[in-house]
């Protein structure tokens, strides 16, 4: 009557020692996960506080993993009904978004160099724009 | 005279089953541990040491013996009291219950015991790693919507009973009986939700013994509420139909079938030989 047992799940392994942030190792493993199939969009995703509970971590450090991933649209939250596998997961774990920043940030440097803007100018600018936000 | 014989018989199955026959059954599960898993090899296993371990084995054997000692003693005089005319048997309703008490003492050790081990067991474990299933736990990976909805029907089922054999009036009785059921099934809600979002217990588990530990602890919460239903329900028609001979045969066998689903679920669906041991090796103890 009961449902068999629950084999073959795919597991994620945090190391609190490593210099890489938890939550990016999280995001790391599960994007990795994806890109490998063995979680498939629509699947679901263990709760927050499963996961913090599971792994012994603060639940904000999930939650953050799970925004980032969000953002990334990587995974969608579906209010009451938990956190789900993006339907475009795959192909959205394939965008570097830090490595696109890097390239966009090089790109406006560039030109502001060409136009005679200094980098003490920039990076001031830069500042005071980031501040009024 | 027959109605006699059969409580004796049950009170001694009751004796037998919980104070022999379990208790056996855990003793060479813990010798099973003991021989395939020896302290050198796996030291995670045995947090408090292996004499400790040892000693609380002995220590539960011996309360055992007592408990059944006490047991077989009381069944005896109880029969030379009956036959003697100093005692009838509507008089010894709270005997199973109050005996099942006492039988519960060595369980109740052995519950304290683990708790305190895997404490224990936390504090010192100094892995870096750690694991978890990606994929949420939710009631239905363990329990069939069946099983589920019996057990939701029967609590309603019973207050309905009770209610009604009462003419739908509240008295003591009632309201001690309804506040008990609900106690009784919250700590099974709340017992549960934990096993489903809360902390490892055992810091070293593997994913699919816990997932088999889960799935026997809500088998157990679930016919464990079943049967209080049922039993309450008796327990009243029992009182309500003036059959207060039969009350003390219902109880003994109240307290066999709960001892049945819930330390013998765990040895019929906790198989030894399935368990992975590699978890608890004291070479992977520490990457440090």
């Amino acid at each position: 009557m009961e449902q068999t047992e629950r084999v073959n799940i795919m597991q994620i392994t945090i190391d609190i020692d490593d210099p890489m942030p938890i939550f990016s190792q999280l995001v790391a493993q599960i994007k990795q996960a994806v890109a490998a199939d063995k979680v498939k969009p629509g699947d679901p995703l263990p709760s927050i506080r499963q996961l913090a509970n599971d792994l012994e971590v603060n639940s904000k450090t999930v939650s953050k993993a799970y925004k980032l991933l969000e953002r990334d649209a990587v995974i969608q939250s579906r209010g009451y009904r938990g956190t789900f596998v993006h339907p475009d997961a795959k192909d959205n774990c394939q965008i570097d978004l830090k490595a696109w920043m890097t390239s966009q940030f090089e790109e406006f440097i560039e030109k502001m160099k060409e136009a005679g803007v200094t980098d003490s100018e920039m990076r001031i600018t830069f500042s005071n724009v980031l501040n009024d936000k | 005279m027959w109605i006699e014989l059969i409580f004796y018989s049950a009170f001694f199955s009751q004796i037998w089953l919980i104070s022999y026959h379990y208790p056996q059954r855990i003793m060479s599960r813990i010798d099973y541990i003991f021989e395939h898993c020896p302290v050198e090899k796996y030291a995670k296993l045995y947090p408090l040491g292996y004499e400790k371990a040892q000693e609380g084995k002995t220590l539960y054997k011996y309360i055992n013996i007592a408990i059944l000692i006490i047991g077989l003693t009381v069944l005896t005089v109880l029969i030379i009291a009956n036959q003697l005319g100093h005692i009838a048997l509507k008089d010894m309703k709270f005997l199973p219950f109050a005996y099942g008490l006492l039988q519960g003492i060595p369980f109740l050790l052995l519950e304290v015991s683990a708790t305190k081990q895997f404490k224990l067991m936390r504090t010192l474990n100094v892995q870096t790693t750690r694991h978890a299933d990606l994929s949420p736990r939710s009631v239905f990976n363990y329990l069939s919507p069946t099983r589920l909805f019996i057990t939701v029907v029967m609590f309603f089922v019973c207050i309905y009973v009770m209610f009604s054999l009462n003419n739908f009036e509240i008295s003591f009785d009632i309201a001690v009986l309804i506040g008990s059921m609900i106690l009784s099934n919250g700590l099974f809600l709340g017992l549960g939700y934990v096993l489903l979002k809360g902390k490892k217990l055992d810091p070293h588990q593997s994913s699919l013994d816990r997932q088999k530990m889960i799935m026997t602890s809500f088998r157990s919460y679930t016919s464990v509420s079943i049967l209080i239903s049922v039993f309450f329900i008796l327990n009243r028609s029992v009182e309500h139909y003036s059959i207060d001979n039969w009350e003390p045969l219902i109880n003994s066998l109240y307290w066999q079938v709960l001892v049945l689903m819930t330390t013998g679920a765990m040895l019929k669906f906790t198989t030894l030989e399935e368990v992975n041991y590699e978890v608890y090796r004291t070479n992977i103890l520490s990457k440090t």
